[in-house]
């Protein structure tokens, strides 16, 4: 059972229960009022009878100056105290005496009355007789020295079929009033109980994946609350998930690429193994071409599972930081560097700072990230340019940069230019061995420095690749 | 009249290599190097198959093959993406076959030839010496007078026929005739070869390569 069913039933249930009980107890509580002054009044008439009849016996007794009247003249008496005072029909005045009637009793309360006289002194009673309810009150009473006893009936029909009648009406309108009460604490309960459907039905549409969902906030009460947690939840399970799927995605794009970059040397291979396997005749000109088409396809696979393993290697060790000084660095560098550029007829400038400085790096692949920028400026100059590697001293630190004069980065791809396998020309980039891993491993290095690889270039005059390397406060003081 | 095709592929060694492959079928060919170019070649007509690569740059394989339009040229895609929905799409898109990078030349010949067949109801009889084989009423006549062959071994002798002076492993014919993938059954192929030499006196053309297959040879062993 549903919330709200539960809510609008138990209220419901209780708001007939109560409104019906005090109804009823009202009701009760004024017919008991009424009944009493029935009985009140009926009391005084019936003593007011009872003491004309004793007065009217004395008065002829006194008059007749006898002890005791006959029974002749007691009935005679009885019967005209009994005729004046029976005024309306509504009253109903008998004398007994020994159970026996002295006057002329209605047949349909005689047998009432008889049950009755057995009480011995006071009796009330409320019964109904035929289709009237009627108050007996019997009493006894000394008349002429003699034990009688005064029987009168009140007819109340009118304050029990007052009491009926307001008994239907406050059931009619009991029922009327539940239905009335339901359809408002329907709406009542639903209305209040909207928010947390809607909550129910934002859940409902995150579990199946909808995650941009969230669920409205609406005023102050513990719903909303649970709202607002809940959207706090649902925004940071969102951006766990959108993580995941970014981070899966460029998984799967890195392997896709790998899967690309591996076969692509590894169709030319094994075509070409496969034609000097199965050709008849193969000309010396042409096995020399297809085996040094397999020869140059397997050092590419060569160099690229070679830069995978540095590019995987490091994004993943913590890099061995330690103190180098930079004019030792550079010298390092310049040594290796040198012959390489000179053998494409380019030119190596280097450029220092004047003074000593010390630096906190992994030497070996900070060496590595210039190699390649190095590498890079090369395959995007033209014989005869110069090639710059400047270290620079700011206020944050040491800025290395590779300057070129080549062919330049279209703007909107420098972005692109760290993601692993990304080229901008690939025929030109696969001419020179190269598999777009040399900028993502650089991006990696700078990385394990704290630090990122800082692109600028204009097409058609060079660029300039620089990582930013910050200082260790405790060096520049020693 | 051997056919003309058109190579689509951005890669140079591969490019030359599906050549070199193409001139062992007896095939003659042209290498295309961008979708652009690729859309214009197909279209200008006159190739009777397309190799087509679909990681191109700038326009990939199966937006040439949209670019084509109807253009009736049956298309094989060459593509490093093995992925069965890829596969699917290809194949859904109206291409004749998908051969997936890295793949030996043998196999590429071989589907080139399959594809071809059928797309040109190319059901000549191929004659090899005194030898003529009717593939679409399976028959084969040795020097006017019909020779009986099982199934297997008529499909081995047309696939030898097709790749004349072609050395074939016994693992290539397993897998074409048989439709065997795994290499464990090679006897079964030297029993065949066995029964054609016997049957159409190939002893001498019908040569054995060391360490290696077949080869059916074009001018008799002396």
């Amino acid at each position: 059972m549903k919330l709200w069913q539960k809510i609008f039933l138990i209220t419901l249930t209780l708001v007939i229960i109560v409104v019906n009980a005090s109804a009823l107890t009202l009701l009760y509580t004024n017919h008991h009022q009424a009944i009493a002054r029935e009985q009140q009044s009926a009391l005084a008439r019936h003593n007011y009878i009872d003491l004309a009849l004793n007065n009217t016996i004395v008065y002829e007794q006194l008059s007749a100056n006898k002890i005791s009247l006959g029974d002749e003249e007691m009935l005679a008496v009885v019967s005209e105290v009994l005729k004046q005072q029976q005024s309306d029909t509504t009253v109903g005045i008998s004398l007994y005496r020994d159970k026996a009637p002295v006057n002329s009793v209605n047949q349909e309360t005689s047998a009432t009355i008889t049950a009755l006289l057995a009480e011995r002194d006071y009796t009330s009673i409320i019964t109904d007789v035929a289709d009237e309810t009627r108050l007996f009150i019997v009493s006894s009473t000394q008349l002429n020295a003699q034990t009688y006893q005064l029987v009168t009936s009140f007819d109340i029909t009118a304050t029990r079929k007052l009491f009926a009648a307001d008994y239907e009406q406050t059931r009619f309108i009991g029922i009327i009033s539940a239905f009335i009460v339901a359809g408002l604490l329907l709406l009542l309960v639903r209305g209040l109980l909207h928010p947390l459907r809607s909550l129910s039905n934002t859940t409902h549409r995150i579990a199946s994946g909808d995650l941009d969902k969230r669920a409205t906030i609406k005023g102050h009460d513990e719903v909303a609350d649970v709202a607002r947690t809940f959207n706090i939840m649902a925004d940071s399970i969102e951006k766990n998930v959108t993580d995941l799927e970014e981070l899966a995605e460029s998984r799967r794009v890195f392997i896709g690429n790998l899967t690309h970059e591996m076969k692509t040397p590894l169709t030319s291979i094994l075509g070409y193994a496969d034609i000097l396997r199965v050709k008849r005749d193969v000309s010396d000109e042409d096995r020399i071409e297809f085996a040094s088409v397999i020869v140059n396809e397997t050092k590419r696979l060569q160099s690229l599972s070679g830069k995978l393993m540095e590019l995987l290697t490091v994004g993943n060790l913590q890099p061995t930081l330690e103190d180098v000084e930079v004019h030792d660095f550079a010298a390092d560098l310049t040594t290796t560097l040198h012959p390489i550029v000179n053998s494409h007829s380019m030119t190596l400038k280097t450029e220092l700072p004047s003074l000593p400085l010390h630096l906190k790096i992994d030497a070996e692949l900070m060496k590595s990230l210039v190699f390649n920028l190095v590498d890079n400026a090369i395959k995007a100059s033209a014989p005869q340019s110069t090639i710059q590697l400047i270290f620079a001293e700011s206020s944050d630190g040491v800025r290395i940069s590779v300057v070129d004069e080549g062919i330049g980065i279209p703007d909107d791809e420098i972005q692109f230019l760290t993601e692993p396998f990304y080229m901008l020309d690939k025929a030109r980039t696969r001419k020179h061995g190269g598999a777009g891993l040399g900028l993502a491993l650089c991006h990696e290095i700078a990385r394990a420095h704290d630090s990122e690889l800082l692109i600028r270039s204009v097409q058609g005059k060079g660029s300039t690749v620089s990582v930013l390397l910050r200082k260790e406060a405790s060096h520049e003081r020693s | 009249m051997a056919a003309h095709i058109l190579i689509v592929e951005d890669d140079e060694n591969i490019a030359h290599m599906i050549e070199a492959a193409l001139t062992i079928g007896g095939y003659t060919s042209k290498i295309c190097m961008d979708g652009m170019s690729a859309v214009g070649e197909i279209l200008s007509g006159g190739y009777d198959l397309v190799l087509l690569d679909i990681m191109l740059p700038k326009m990939d394989g199966f937006q040439v093959f949209e670019g084509k339009g109807d253009n009736p040229t049956p298309v094989i895609f060459l593509t490093a993406m093995g992925d069965v929905p890829n596969k699917v799409k290809g194949l859904r898109m109206g291409a004749e076959d998908y051969i997936v990078k890295p793949f030996e030349a043998v196999e590429l010949l071989a589907r080139i030839e399959v594809v071809l067949r059928r797309t040109h109801q190319n059901n000549a009889s191929i004659k090899y010496q005194d030898i003529v084989i009717e593939p679409d009423k399976h028959e084969v006549t040795l020097r006017g007078e019909p020779v009986v062959l099982t199934p297997k071994e008529f499909d081995l002798l047309e696939f030898f026929a097709n790749n004349i002076d072609i050395a074939l492993t016994r693992e290539r014919l397993l897998s074409w005739v048989w439709g065997y993938s795994f290499s464990g059954e090679t006897r079964t192929v030297d029993t065949h070869v066995q029964q054609l030499r016997k049957k159409l006196d190939l002893y001498d053309s019908l040569v054995t390569i060391p360490r290696l297959g077949y080869r059916l040879e074009s001018q008799k062993v002396v």
